[in-house]
């Protein structure tokens, strides 16, 4: 089984079947590419995987842990929601950074709460083997000194991996968009996800910011990051994939390598597809 | 007249006026966000509680609804004010005070929730689904990311409640409060001279005066970053 294998996934909204069986699946390490045109079913598939939405039926099972499954009647908790999230990291279109935090305060602020969480914890179980508390609180104090170190210390890191460093004091509303998604996508990786995903991570940037983001993309490929991409970039998706599916009307119509979909297409609806993007490009 | 024997007067109402401001602020701004929060909920019952309430209560004047908490007791249970105070240990006085702030505390924070349901929902679906995808907890996406973009958002709507709530409380009056407005009152009858008035209106604007400036100084405060 693959190391991410999405299975027969179906969702409505109401009377529109917007997903309707759709399969995936994604080696470790893989980038795999998702183009088809708009109101195909892309951004629902990603907040499916991502579980923004729940799908009406099938299953999802990562690193051989199921994830997922439309045949358990049981409703996940909000605790064990928010821990099956956490194994993807999810870009947005639109950024979604939190205006009021600095750029490296909204890379450190979700693992500094999880850190919080912990302690908490912590400090519970040494409550119970029966510390005091002055004692507790010294070395409560101590571990938290070293854990948001840690933190602080990855995030300067990962900035450095998106080119972001003289920027980590500055504010959202002070960067360009493409400075934007690059702090988007290093609060992502700060959660270290087993697979990130992005959708359309460019297109709501001006052309001469596209190419920062897809560079930063790129490089995280060179790192062996597990990745799925929706994108209209097709040289983009062409050059950075390992493997591209292609939707249309809630379907997967074609998978293949990038040789496969783009230098030999099968199926007309993708021929006819790849015809008008790259009509486009030219025009 | 006196001058100075007035001028004392006035800041003993003064005084309750200020406590009548203060009480009704650190009731309604917290209440207020409750009750935002009922106007949203997925619980239908709830929702339609805290919506018909909200309604009523900025459907009708402060005035009226001052009187009316002070008959509930007697007129919905049959309870007479003196028993009341009696068994909340309180004299008269301080009953009708408790009737008043009540009023008080309900009318404002049906604005402020209003206000509040009004900055909510104008914050992106987008910061909300941000927050889930790092795994934070409903409650960890609401006071770490949506509170503070809402206090910035409402910051100004509701320094204007708190001007018009300095000059309402002036109809406390109706139930004999002795606030800044009452007192003042009195004296113009008591002297026949319309001086203790003036006096008031000084308080007043001096009052609000000191509220602008700090209202100014907290949203230039949160003006660090825009949207
Ligand atoms: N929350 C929703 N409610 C109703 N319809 C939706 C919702 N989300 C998406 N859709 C519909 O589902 C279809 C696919 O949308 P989407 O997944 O965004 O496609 P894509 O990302 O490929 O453009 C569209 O027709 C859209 O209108
Ligand atoms: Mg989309």
């Amino acid at each position: 089984m693959a190391y991410l294998q999405i299975t027969d996934f179906y969702k409505d909204f109401g009377d529109v079947k917007v997903l309707k069986g759709v399969n995936v699946q994604v080696e470790k390490g893989e980038v795999l590419s998702i183009i088809g045109s708009s109101g195909s079913g892309k951004t629902t598939l990603l907040r499916c995987i991502n579980f923004l939405e729940t799908p009406d039926k099938g299953s999802m099972v990562l690193d051989g842990q199921e994830l997922f499954s439309s045949d358990i009647e049981k409703k996940d908790t909000d605790a064990e929601l928010r821990e099956k999230r956490l194994n993807f990291g999810l870009v947005f279109q639109s950024f979604n950074l939190f205006p009021q935090y600095t750029v490296v305060k909204n890379i450190t602020l979700a693992p500094t709460l999880q850190l919080n969480d912990k302690i908490r914890q912590k400090n519970l179980e040494l409550k119970k083997q029966g510390v005091k508390f002055f004692e507790r609180r010294t070395r409560i104090n101590e571990y938290k000194a070293i854990k948001k170190q840690e933190i602080e210390k990855e995030a300067l890191s990962l900035l450095e991996t998106v080119g972001l460093t003289d920027k980590k004091d500055a504010y959202p509303c002070e960067l360009s968009g493409g400075q934007c998604q690059r702090v988007a996508i290093a609060r992502a990786l700060a959660l270290k996800p087993k697979v990130l995903c992005f959708d359309e991570p460019t297109s709501a940037l001006d052309p001469e910011l596209t190419g920062e983001v897809l560079r930063v993309i790129k490089s995280l490929k060179n790192q062996d990051r597990t990745m799925i991409i929706v994108t209209h970039e097709m040289g983009f998706a062409k050059n950075v994939s390992d493997k591209v599916v292609f939707m249309s009307e809630g379907e997967i119509v074609e998978y293949g390598t990038p040789e496969q979909i783009f230098t030999n297409p099968k199926n007309p609806t993708l021929k006819h597809f790849l015809s008008t993007v790259s009509n486009k490009e030219e025009a | 007249m006196n001058l100075s024997l007035v001028l004392g007067e006035l800041t003993k109402g003064f005084g309750k006026t200020l406590l009548l401001f203060a009480i009704t602020l650190i009731v309604a701004l917290p209440l207020g966000l409750i009750l935002s929060l009922g106007a949203r909920s997925k619980f239908k019952p709830l929702k339609y509680l805290v919506k018909g309430l909200i309604w009523v209560v900025r459907s009708t004047p402060l005035m009226l609804q001052v009187l009316f908490v002070s008959f509930v007791p007697f007129y919905g249970f049959g309870i007479l004010n003196k028993d009341l105070a009696g068994f909340l240990g309180v004299e008269i006085y301080s009953l009708t005070f408790i009737f008043i702030a009540v009023a008080f505390a309900l009318n404002y924070s049906c604005y402020f929730a209003e206000i509040f349901r009004g900055g909510i929902e104008s914050i992106s679906k987008g910061q909300y689904e941000a927050g889930k995808v790092l795994g934070m907890t409903k409650s960890q996406i609401f006071f770490k990311i949506i509170l503070f973009q809402v206090i910035k958002k409402v910051l100004a709507p509701v320094s204007n409640e708190v001007i018009t709530l300095v000059k309402d409380t002036a109809l406390a009056s109706v139930l004999g409060f002795e606030d800044l407005f009452t007192v003042a009152k009195g004296l113009v009858n008591q002297y026949v001279n319309l001086a203790p008035f003036l006096y008031a209106a000084l308080f007043y604007l001096v009052f609000n005066g000191v509220l602008s400036l700090l209202f100014g100084y907290l949203e230039r405060k949160v003006s660090y970053y825009k949207e």
